[in-house]
């Protein structure tokens, strides 16, 4: 298998009738064979200029399409490429990728695969296409805008810093053995402290966004959580506009989750109704609020809901925070007495803004003057505030971050102790392993180029 | 009409060492064919043997059985542990060696070999048919293996100001360039430059204005037969001076003299070995450089500035030396100089240094663009060695990157071509924690047992290494109960027993200091080897347990043999890589992954395939 295989297939989506599909030809020296299929000259074609054609099979004119010709390197993925804008019929796009794959030479292309040739002929690294993955698959703007970023390589820009901290953390560890007399014992120490501490702020920050990033930001999940029959599913159905969940005076009515997705200016995020947390005897209902409290756990949006004029045992939500506290019904018959709850709602009442252990409240009776508005203004602050660090959100990146993170944390808690600086050394090794898992393998050859390039060596 | 086993071109450092192992195998008969007038093993240089990362691998060669060690341990006139204040793996001797003395100690050593013949004689032609034919001036000697250690020799071309001269030394005579020699030897593109300081006039200098480095008398010999602080000759110390601005001012107004920056020097020098011309012009904020004045030798007349080499003009490089302080009234004796020269693409060699294309042709030393005699030296045991071990039909010889410096610089050397001059830094190594000095014995046995050589260093390492084992065992089982003068004196805070092997890992203890009070407590009688490398080797067995987890994954990956020709036939590659690739010819992923230039999709491919 010496020669590279021309591969073909339909980049716009097949399987529903659209205005027009684009086929996508890749490989090499491929012109000549496909020559029979069109009506102009394919030898003859201009690179990146449309040209209309007719398809042809054999006499029979099947289609008129727009051609597009990308001679490598110049191309998405560095080979030949041919592009056939046709009609976009289900039946017709088949038609034609028949009719080109009938060539000995060509067959259909594996998923992943055009882009797999972009990878290897380094029209793209690993993580645009990573980013072209994100892209592709995005449900949400900022999975979108981040997939964009990774492609036009802006996140690997800030790897790139990393990598470079690194080798200058190196750098000032290496000075210390082979070159000591070079640089003198102050010299030595200032680098040694300072690119350490360049080093330290670049994985803080790193981390920060990875922390922001939680996966949580791809499906962000909104949970409505409170006692039974605090008006839980009346918000979700206020919410979402429709009556989706069953709403009824009987407490326990919602005996497991909902969920639906929910749009706010354009983010897509995941609505869930959770069973009414209560003392219960029902399994059924038991495993359901069990659920509703691991839910809430890991969700990006907490909404506590209850009636102040209930009596409620409020042991379950003490170590909880929450983003939304919304006391439903009116809150004129409530006086207070429930102790629990009063020191949560030490805080003035209203809707608020700063970060608290029980989060912003806002009073709102469901049923008099339902303040959706409100609500949905608290969501998306939260969200936008996240996107604001710039969150991390591809797993093998934050995977690869927490364990630089880890293993720097371990470096460090030695750096200022440790006297025998081979050991430290040694020890930064370890954080050298997993940063290349990031950002590719840094040779000694960097290193000393690194050296030989920021500092007067030899006698 | 001559013929030899093996006969090795050049008597420098390689050539020695090459020919040394070769003759201890007795069969074999070996002749060293080497320029007349030139002293075996002689020092043009810097007159010292060691250094950081150098003196690790002066004592690989001593416990492998070559020559490097004892010599620089007999003309050594001032011993220092350089990093001694940086942690024991890095820690390296270095010793100044007289220059007189070196050459002759080396020359005491081979005059004893009866295998071996020294031929002064300059080499004219060589030629191949079934064996080598070398036709020197005054006769034909033939050859089964050839070993060309020639240095700088190759088309060598001095620089001192605008006078130039063929040659590859200012005191030999030149020689021709080896495409008049061989025809299918590629060259590097580059050629390489080297420079060396001018020497002054001992008595025209003034050592009181400078400061002194005197001899460490604790430093260990290199040879581990010599007695731990034997001393051979007197002890001399080193001054330490500066350059300051009037210094550079002066090699910065004289910018169109200096054949290196006004275009006559073409070759390429090292970065971490400039001249101070170099230091002048490319860092234009710095005026103040060290100067290590060192005798070179104990009746010698001269010293060697080191810090200043320079092929600037003499009266100019005159003018620079008396700026600096002590050397206001110095003479200048011989003039700095620049040496051009042309060196091999040693891609073209095999893991053995021999030519992958006729393979009982070896290079060794300089010639293969490294710098530094202990580079040449272990170069030229790792040729010599192997074309005995070739001849009598043996496995080859080689050493691993993960347990030797000698090691680390032949795959280097090997899997890349350079663009300057190669010189091995601790930087080079993975494995540096382990690579140590004092753990040398226990390295190179297994090494030297291969040879299957029944020498006194073969007794001196089965004696070590059954030493270190036992005192290892003893040491991880007894325990000792200390008294709270003597837990307070070593800062320990301890119950009750303490096992000996855990004290010395605590980080606050000095293991060698502290072991040395433990055997003295228990009146044991230690050499003062041994409790070194016991001592260090606990105190750094977690560090290196834990280093050697972290790079399993790529250790493991770096061994895996791959097969480059399939590499090369491969659609998934791309075109610059497989260039590459086959130029190389890498045996393992580790070696393919030190090629500059392959892409990190190709390693993926490629690990992808042999995970």
């Amino acid at each position: 298998m010496n020669e590279t295989e021309n591969i073909v297939a339909c980049s716009s989506g097949t399987g529903v009738n659209v205005a027009v599909s684009i086929i996508r030809v890749s490989g090499a020296d491929y012109l000549e064979d496909l020559a029979p299929f069109f009506s102009t000259n394919l030898l003859q074609i201009q690179p990146r200029v449309a040209t209309v054609s007719k398809v042809l099979l054999g006499t029979k004119i099947i289609d008129e399409v727009v051609l597009l010709w990308f001679p490598n390197p110049n191309s998405y993925n560095g080979e030949d490429i041919l592009e056939v804008h046709c009609h976009g019929n289900v039946i017709n796009v088949q038609r034609i990728l028949d009719l080109l794959c009938s060539t000995s030479k060509m067959r259909l292309a594996k998923p992943g695969e055009f882009t797999e040739r972009a990878l290897i002929n380094k029209k793209m690294n690993l993580s645009q296409v990573e980013g072209l993955d994100l892209l592709l698959n995005a449900n949400n703007i900022f999975a979108l805008d981040q997939g964009l970023s990774l492609l036009r390589g802006e996140l690997r820009e800030s790897f790139y810093s990393l990598s470079k901290a690194y080798i200058n953390h190196k750098s000032a560890l290496e000075l210390g053995f082979d070159f000591l007399d070079d640089v003198g014992d102050e010299a030595f120490n200032k680098n040694l402290e300072a690119s350490f501490n360049s080093l330290r702020d670049i994985i803080i920050h790193l981390n920060k966004r990875v922390l922001s990033g939680s996966a949580q930001l791809i499906e962000p999940e909104i949970v409505l959580i409170g006692p039974p029959n605090a008006g839980k599913s009346t918000l979700f159905n206020l919410l979402l506009g429709t009556d989706r969940a069953i709403v009824t005076p009987t407490a326990g009515t919602t005996r497991d989750y909902i969920s639906e997705d929910l749009y706010i200016d354009n983010y897509r995020f995941r609505l869930l109704d959770t069973a009414g947390l209560r003392e219960t005897g029902d399994a059924i209902e038991s495993q359901g609020i069990e659920r509703a409290l691991k839910l809430a756990e890991n969700a990006f949006f907490k909404i506590l809901l209850f009636n102040p004029n209930d009596k409620y045992s409020f042991k379950q939500f003490e170590d909880m925070d929450f983003d939304l506290c919304l006391l439903t019904h009116s809150t004129e018959n409530y006086l207070g007495g429930n102790d629990e709850l009063d020191k949560k709602l030490t805080a003035p009442i209203g809707p608020l803004r700063e970060d608290g252990s029980i989060g912003p409240i806002c009073v709102v009776d469901l049923l008099d003057t339902p303040r959706i508005d409100l609500i949905q203004q608290e969501i998306s602050h939260k969200y936008l505030k996240l996107l604001s660090f710039d969150p991390i959100i591809i797993s093998r990146h934050i995977e690869s971050i927490k364990k630089i993170e880890r293993t720097f944390d371990q470096y460090r808690s030695i750096f200022s102790q440790e006297q025998d600086l081979a050991v430290l050394a040694s020890e930064f090794s370890t954080v050298g392993v997993c940063i290349s898992e990031l950002v590719g393998i840094v040779s000694a050859e960097d290193v000393l180029e690194n050296i030989f390039n920021n500092f007067c060596i030899g006698k | 009409m001559k013929s030899f086993d093996i006969v090795i071109i050049g008597g420098g450092h390689a050539g020695v060492e090459a020919a040394n192992i070769a003759c201890q195998f007795n069969n074999l008969k070996v002749a060293i064919l080497t320029l007349p007038g030139v002293p075996l093993a002689s020092a043009p240089c810097n007159p010292a043997i060691g250094g950081v990362g150098k003196g690790q691998v002066v004592r690989e060669l001593d416990h492998l059985g070559g020559l490097m060690g004892k010599a620089a341990d007999l003309a050594g006139i001032q011993y220092r542990t350089l990093n001694e204040s940086k942690g024991f793996a890095v820690q390296s001797t270095r010793i100044q060696i007289d220059k007189e003395a070196y050459p002759k100690a080396v020359g005491n050593m081979l005059g004893k070999i009866k295998n071996l013949s020294i031929i002064r004689e300059k080499v004219c032609s060589i030629s191949k048919a079934e064996t080598f034919e070398i036709n020197t001036s005054e006769n034909r000697y033939y050859a089964k293996k050839l070993i060309l250690t020639v240095g700088t020799f190759l088309k060598g071309k001095l620089h001192c100001g605008q006078e130039t001269r063929e040659g590859g030394r200012i005191d030999a005579q030149p020689v021709g360039d080896l495409g008049s020699i061989f025809q299918d030897v590629k060259l590097n593109k580059k050629r390489f430059k080297t420079g060396t300081p001018p020497r002054l006039d001992i008595n025209s200098i003034d050592v009181r204005k400078m400061e002194a480095q005197p001899s460490d008398p604790n430093v260990e010999t290199m040879h581990v037969l010599h007695g731990t602080s034997e001393r051979f000759q007197p002890q001399r110390s080193c001054f330490l001076t500066y350059t300051n601005s009037d210094t550079m001012q002066v090699i910065r107004s004289n910018k169109e003299n200096s054949p290196m920056f006004n275009g006559q020097i073409e070759g390429t020098g090292a970065r971490y070995c400039p001249s101070i011309e170099d230091k002048a012009y490319r860092y234009p904020d710095k005026d103040i450089h060290h100067v290590f004045v060192e005798p070179e030798g104990i009746d010698s007349k001269t010293v060697y500035p080191s810090g200043i080499s320079s092929s600037l003009p003499k009266e100019i490089q005159l003018q620079m030396v008396k700026s600096i302080k002590g050397l206001e009234a110095a003479c200048i004796l011989t003039p700095g100089y620049a040496v051009e020269y042309d060196v091999v693409d040693t891609t073209m060699l095999n893991k053995c240094l021999a030519l992958k294309s006729e393979p009982n042709l070896y290079f060794a030393g300089q010639v293969n663009g490294t710098s530094g005699y202990e580079e040449a030296a272990g170069q030229g045991y790792i040729a010599g060695v192997n074309a005995a071990l070739s001849l009598l039909d043996r496995e080859p010889l080689v050493l691993n990157r993960n347990d030797s410096y000698i090691g680390v610089m032949i795959e280097d050397l090997i899997s890349n071509l350079r663009d300057e001059p190669y010189r091995l830094f601790t930087a080079r190594s993975e494995n540096r924690l382990y690579i140590r000095e004092d753990n040398t014995a226990l390295r190179m046995r297994e090494y030297r047992k291969r040879l299957c050589l029944d020498l006194d260093i073969d007794k001196y390492l089965d004696r070590f290494q059954a030493d270190y084992m036992f005192y290892m065992e003893l040491l991880g089982r007894v325990s000792f109960e200390p008294d709270s003068e003597i837990l307070a004196h070593w800062s320990i805070t301890a119950d009750t027993k303490i096992k000996i092997f855990d004290v010395l890992r605590l980080s606050q203890i000095n293991p060698l200091l502290f072991l040395e009070f433990y055997f003295q407590q228990i009146q044991f009688v230690i050499s003062p080897r041994l409790l070194r490398c016991l001592a260090i080797s606990i105190k750094y067995s977690g560090y290196i347990q834990k280093a050697e987890i972290a790079n399993a994954k790529v250790h493991k990956l770096d061994s895996r043999s791959i097969d480059w020709k399939n590499l090369v036939d491969s659609d998934n590659i791309s075109f610059e890589c497989k260039q590459r690739i086959q130029h190389i010819q890498p045996e393992t992923f580790g070696q393919l992954r030190r090629i500059e230039g392959i892409r990190q999709a190709t390693l993926s491919a490629v690990a992808g395939q042999y995970y």
